[in-house]
């Protein structure tokens, strides 16, 4: 498959030329401009945990990186989808805005920055892609939105373009958004914030740059040690130990956790034998085709949930229905594939096996009564091998959370 | 068995080294102790005016159903109470871990096992009786040994490294209205031997300590002439909370709570071992058997080095009762997810990649072997509530905070229910439904009144002066120095931070107001320190805790509490009443 050019289309052309060249930027522009900031966080998140699921020791050093580096991905998402709330928009997930692979970052300079795709983990992933994806900007790199070699520079354009705004575009009333500051669980770092005018909208995009990339020059740190009251980390100390951290300190980047990782490459953990960029239309085991199907769909549900998240009103599907997805189907799903042979009469233990491609589905007419219908059928065609035990754990467990929410969906009217 | 009985069926009294002043142990959960005087507890009050610290007294009550007896009840005469306390830590065997639980087995050593005379290693001042309201202090010690009673014994000598005695198990003392208070020792420990070490955090031979246990009994005389006895009640005396609001995810009514649901106690819950799961079995009430769980984890961030985000929590999404809708399992299973489940006492890291919570040591992380626990979790029913409110099953109501059973709950509700490696209280013997009454399940089997000495043994069915604290670590400083960190692995992990704190906040220049129910540390908070020791590096002996156990022996009783104030605005978690010089080196070294 060639390199998707779908994102860039989804762009205005000249965006960033017109902000730029602008005193006074329009609102509508605003919108777009962290809208791609949306999308180029979002992108990666695929890419991070596809990778991530391919390793088979969740306890492993690499995962818990991995782990913690596609959850704060998570929260940059979050905080953008606020500040384009706040800009009076809502923000996109599904259609055009939902990455495909492989392919180039929105708007990305695809001379210096890496092509990036869907990836079974392994050192030489972490160092050509994932620090490439993180790389901070060179020093005195210009704020820069088409064509950009970092994400420090797309973020650098955007707070210019803001910062020209005559008067705040931000406002917290009367917009059709609801920013949300309640859906970013668990002990990784950052804060999400609301974003209610130029001075919150700063500090959001510091903690999102920062915490990614790392400031330049790298030698300078970028947050030696904010004056953070709390542990807010565990994580390598600076006595060697693994332990509580305070502030953000910069060896907690995105960037240098790959770095580290891609340069222990004698500890890197097992990982299963999947296929990068997989292309289910390739799959000669039906079964791989069926689970891959089921994947993508489930994926396309849950995104079309999750926008509902972010538009005010009294239904919030967060919760019930976007989080159980997240956490108790698709990960699932996605170890159940890459527990299954893409090719008919394939052994699992060798590969090559299937792997989620993340397709957003439009198209799909299934319900989700529907897909748990399949869901249950599929473990029931399952021989009793012992081969398939990791199989039909993963699948078992993936339908007990389908159904958990079923009652939900169907209110919601997936 | 009788219609009266004393309240709560076990009282925890704890040390201190003020003679004269004391406090009354909390009585409600999470609470301030109380003013024997009845005035409001401030921080002064941990101390008294020469600095030393204040010992916490047990109190007793008497119920008649759930109304209270006191000496102002029409028709009271007298209330005589009866206490026999010993400390029978030297005679017993070695602690390891959780060997012995299921009984010990004949290769398990003694402590101080070269000592033929094993009575010479019991202390045991025999029993005393109170009567009266507001009455002179009786005193359990050597010089007041009842006549006639043949198992008294003290250790001879002055103990090192502080040169001090142990003369005394502590005393009886009654309020205004004839309840029973008891103290207990002034937290001496020791050694004869001058060098004074110690060598392990557990058993040390020819060391002794001041704590102890026994059986509180109580005869109520009528104006008519008649009397009733009452139901005995267990006085055990142990470390001081340093955080007395502060509570542990495992608290120890959590732990014999369990017990007695898995014995068939509450077959609501758990009728005949079969839990009573789904939609048409036990609801778990949101306000008292959920909500107090997910609390205990925000309070932990003011007194260990976890992080506020993580354990910060929405009570009313996560109390919102479902209808017809469930708006919220999402967020009540990822709760559920990060829970260690029973049978997982050796994970750390879930399939699913998460940290499993708590972040605690467990039961045996020491010792490698069959018993291996190295993770606390959890107890069985506690999970069971979670899973059932998990599921949508559960209810949303106020709760009642008054009578004998409440009594009961708090106070035990602010001891420790685990990791027992022993732990701070009492260990593991409590989870034992031997030593309980068959009908009245939190209540000790109490053996008759003995002339003594006392039975070197272990009968459950007759528990003796003694028998409940023996297992804990002698010294107790050397258990609680040690126990604040634990390596496992590459990972650190913590003890019991809500009664020994590891890490806590100071009073610095805050700002702003806040008004969660239950505060959170935050930008404004300041920089969290070490509570004894330093901080900086987890591989330092020193780490957290003081180089040597001896030091501890030391300075245990300046340290500092930790006591929720209004600072500048803010409601914060802070270190007050501390005597000892911050930053403070051990031999000025």
């Amino acid at each position: 498959m060639a390199p998707s050019e779908t994102a860039r289309e989804n762009v205005s052309p000249g965006l960033f030329d017109r902000l730029i060249s602008t005193s006074e930027p329009a609102l509508q522009d605003l919108q777009e401009a962290a809208q791609l900031a949306l999308q180029v966080e979002f992108t990666t998140i695929p890419v991070y945990l596809s990778a991530l699921y391919s390793i088979s020791d969740t306890g492993s050093h690499v995962y818990q990186t991995l782990r913690s580096v596609a959850m704060e991905e998570m929260f940059h998402v979050n905080q953008a989808a606020n500040i384009i709330v706040a800009l009076g928009a809502l923000p996109k997930f599904t259609g055009d805005a939902v990455p495909t692979f492989p392919g180039y970052l929105p708007q990305a300079n695809p001379k210096t920055t890496p092509m990036v795709g869907l990836f079974r983990a392994s050192p030489d992933v972490f160092a050509n892609v994932f620090a490439a994806i993180e790389s901070p900007s060179q020093y005195g790199a210009p704020p820069q939105g088409d064509n950009y070699d970092s994400i420090a520079q797309l973020y650098g354009a955007l707070v210019a373009a803001v910062d020209a705004y005559p008067g705040n575009p931000f406002s917290t009333t009367g917009v059709p958004g609801r920013q949300r500051t309640n859906i970013y669980l668990g002990k990784f770092g950052g804060n999400v914030n609301e974003v209610m005018g130029k001075e919150s909208f700063h500090a959001a995009v510091n903690e999102i740059v920062e915490q990614g990339e790392g400031t330049v020059p790298p030698e300078k740190p970028l947050v030696p040690v904010e004056s953070f009251g709390t542990y807010n980390h565990y994580g390598k100390r600076t006595d060697g130990t693994y332990g509580p951290i305070l502030g953000t300190p910069y060896e907690l980047s995105h960037f240098l956790k790959f770095r580290e990782v891609s340069l222990d490459s004698a500890n890197f953990p097992a990982t299963l034998p999947i296929l990068s960029n997989p292309d289910s239309s390739d799959y000669t085991n039906p079964q791989a085709k069926r689970l891959s199907d089921s994947f993508d769909d489930h994926y396309s549900l849950m995104l079309h949930a999750f926008e509902a998240t972010f538009k005010a009103g009294d239904s919030d599907p967060y919760f019930s229905v976007v989080l159980s997805i997240m956490h108790r189907v698709l990960p699932h799903l996605a170890r159940a594939l890459m527990s299954t042979p893409a090719f008919a009469d394939g052994d699992s233990s060798v590969g090559p096996n299937a792997a989620p491609a993340w397709r957003y589905r439009s198209d799909t007419k299934r319900t989700f009564g529907e897909l748990t219908q399949e869901l249950e059928d599929e473990l029931d065609q399952l021989s009793t091998s012992p081969r398939e035990n990791a199989l039909r754990t993963h699948l078992k467990t993936a339908l007990a959370g389908d159904k958990e929410i079923l009652t939900s969906a169907k209110a919601l009217g997936l | 068995m009788t219609d009266y009985k004393i309240y709560p069926p076990i009282g925890i009294a704890r040390v201190g080294n003020a003679p004269e002043k004391c406090y009354i142990g909390p009585e409600t959960y999470r609470g301030l102790p109380i003013n024997p005087d009845g005035r409001d507890f401030t921080q002064d009050d941990f101390r008294d005016e020469q600095g030393r610290m204040c010992r916490q007294a047990a109190r007793f009550h008497i119920f008649h159903g759930d109304e209270e007896i006191t000496l102002d009840t029409p028709g009271v005469k007298a209330i005589t109470w009866t206490v026999h306390m010993a400390n029978k830590k030297a005679s017993w065997y070695e602690f390891a871990t959780n060997e012995g639980e299921q009984g010990y087995a004949s290769n398990h050593p003694l402590r101080n096992a070269d000592v033929e005379d094993r009575h010479r290693l019991i202390i045991d001042p025999g029993p005393r009786q109170i009567s009266g309201a507001d009455a002179a202090p009786v005193h359990m010690d050597r010089n007041t040994i009842p006549e006639g009673y043949k198992g008294a014994n003290f250790p001879t000598g002055i103990l090192y490294p502080n040169r001090e005695c142990i003369d005394t198990l502590g005393e009886l003392r009654t309020d205004a209205a004839g309840r029973l208070l008891v103290l207990g020792g002034l937290g001496v420990s020791g050694t004869e031997d001058e060098s004074a070490v110690i060598k392990q955090y557990a058993n040390n031979d020819g060391w002794w300590d001041d704590t102890g246990d026994g059986p509180v009994s109580a005869v109520i005389e009528w104006d008519n002439g008649s009397s009733n006895p009452v139901d005995p009640a267990w006085v055990s005396v142990a470390p001081p909370s340093y955080a007395p609001e502060i509570a542990n995810l495992v608290t120890l009514w959590d732990t014999i709570f369990d017990s007695a649901v898995r014995a068939g106690h509450n077959p609501q819950i758990n009728n005949q071992g079969i839990w009573q799961s789904g939609p048409d079995g036990y609801k778990p009430n949101f306000q008292s058997e959920i909500k107090p769980l997910l609390e205990r984890a925000t309070t932990y961030s003011w007194v260990a080095a976890i992080p506020p985000k993580p354990h910060s929590f929405d009570m009313e999404m996560l109390g919102a009762v479902p209808d017809h809708e469930d708006h919220y399992r999402g967020l009540r299973n990822w709760i559920l997810d990060v829970l260690r489940p029973p049978a997982a006492e050796n994970t750390i890291i879930s399939g699913r990649g998460a940290t499993m919570m708590p972040y605690l040591a467990g039961d045996n992380c020491l010792i490698g072997g069959t018993f291996t626990s190295t993770y606390l979790r959890l107890t069985d029913t506690q999970f069971f509530f979670v899973q059932q409110w998990a599921a949508g099953h559960f209810v949303n109501e106020p709760v009642a905070d008054s009578g004998p059973q409440s009594l009961t709950r708090n106070v035990l509700e602010n001891c420790v229910g685990g990791a027992f490696s022993p732990g701070i209280e009492l260990t593991w013997i409590t989870r034992n439904r031997a030593i309980y009454n068959h009908d009245d399940p939190f209540r000790i089997n109490t053996a008759p009144p003995t002339a003594g000495p006392l039975n070197l043994g272990f009968t459950p069915t007759a528990m003796e002066p003694g028998d409940l604290t023996r297992y804990m670590a002698i010294p107790w400083q050397a258990d609680f120095n040690e126990c604040s960190s634990q390596p496992i692995g590459e990972r650190v992990l913590w003890w019991w931070p809500a009664q020994r704190p590891e890490f806590v906040y100071l009073e610095p220049q805050p700002q702003g107001v806040r008004q969660a129910t239950i505060p959170v540390p935050d930008e404004q908070t300041g920089g969290q320190v070490a509570w004894v020791g330093t901080d900086f590096d987890q591989m330092r002996g020193d780490f957290i805790s003081f180089a040597d156990d001896v030091q501890m022996v030391q300075y245990w009783s300046r340290l500092g509490f930790v006591m929720e104030k209004e600072v500048q605005g803010e409601r914060r978690f802070v270190e007050v009443a501390r005597t000892l010089p911050r930053p403070f080196t051990p031999n000025g070294s």
